[in-house]
């Protein structure tokens, strides 16, 4: 998927929401989410191999694979509250894009709470075996 | 990329916009917010099945 047909995809959609929201606002929000879908979806499969490249660079380097896992999986959380927040913001209820973000901002905290154990684990040892 | 489905949304949207404004000059105001609320609903539907898709692709990329 080059980049051509996206951003005629933006071009489009841009057009067709400047039609539809003056009437109806909501049918203009609707739009605009499924657009935002529609070009999300179509690069999202491109990442899976700088996924699989990260995967293969972790293993070589003998970084545990939880570890990798949990990076994703913040990244995904991050990407998810980040399109909910915008979709609400669009919609102009400023209060639940904000409440949304800090959903996705508690939950990434809840994640990265392993690797930051890990990180201090290491230092601890670090510091009692005297470097 | 699907862009079938921006077509189909702004297609709905258009038509709920020209059938509401017939049947208000008709004077059936009543029925021109009931055919609002069933456009809406259409397109909630095409939306809501867009969004599944791109959770899921998410969901299996990020290993969630």
């Amino acid at each position: 998927m080059s980049i051509v047909p996206i951003v005629g995809l933006a071009l489009v959609a841009v057009v067709l929401l400047a039609v539809v929201r003056g009437q109806r606002p909501e049918l203009g929000a609707l739009l605009a989410v499924a657009a935002g879908s529609v070009i999300a979806l179509a690069v999202l499969p491109r990442l899976a191999q700088v996924i699989q490249l990260l995967e293969g660079l972790s293993g070589k380097a003998g970084v545990d694979q939880a570890y990798l896992t949990a990076v994703l999986k913040i990244v995904g959380v991050a990407y998810v509250a980040e399109f909910g927040a915008q979709v609400a913001r669009d919609a102009g209820e400023g209060a639940i894009a904000r409440q949304v973000e800090l959903a996705g901002k508690v939950l990434i905290l809840v994640l990265a709470v392993p690797i930051v154990l890990a990180v201090l684990d290491l230092v601890l040892r670090l510091l009692r075996e005297g470097f | 990329m699907n862009i079938d489905v921006i077509w189909q949304i702004a297609g709905i949207g258009i038509l709920v916009i020209v059938i509401h404004g017939v049947v208000k000059t008709a004077g059936r105001d009543e029925l021109a917010w009931l055919i609002t609320l069933a456009g809406v609903a259409v397109v909630l539907w095409f939306v809501i099945r867009v969004v599944n898709d791109l959770f899921q692709a998410v969901r299996t990329m990020f290993q969630m």
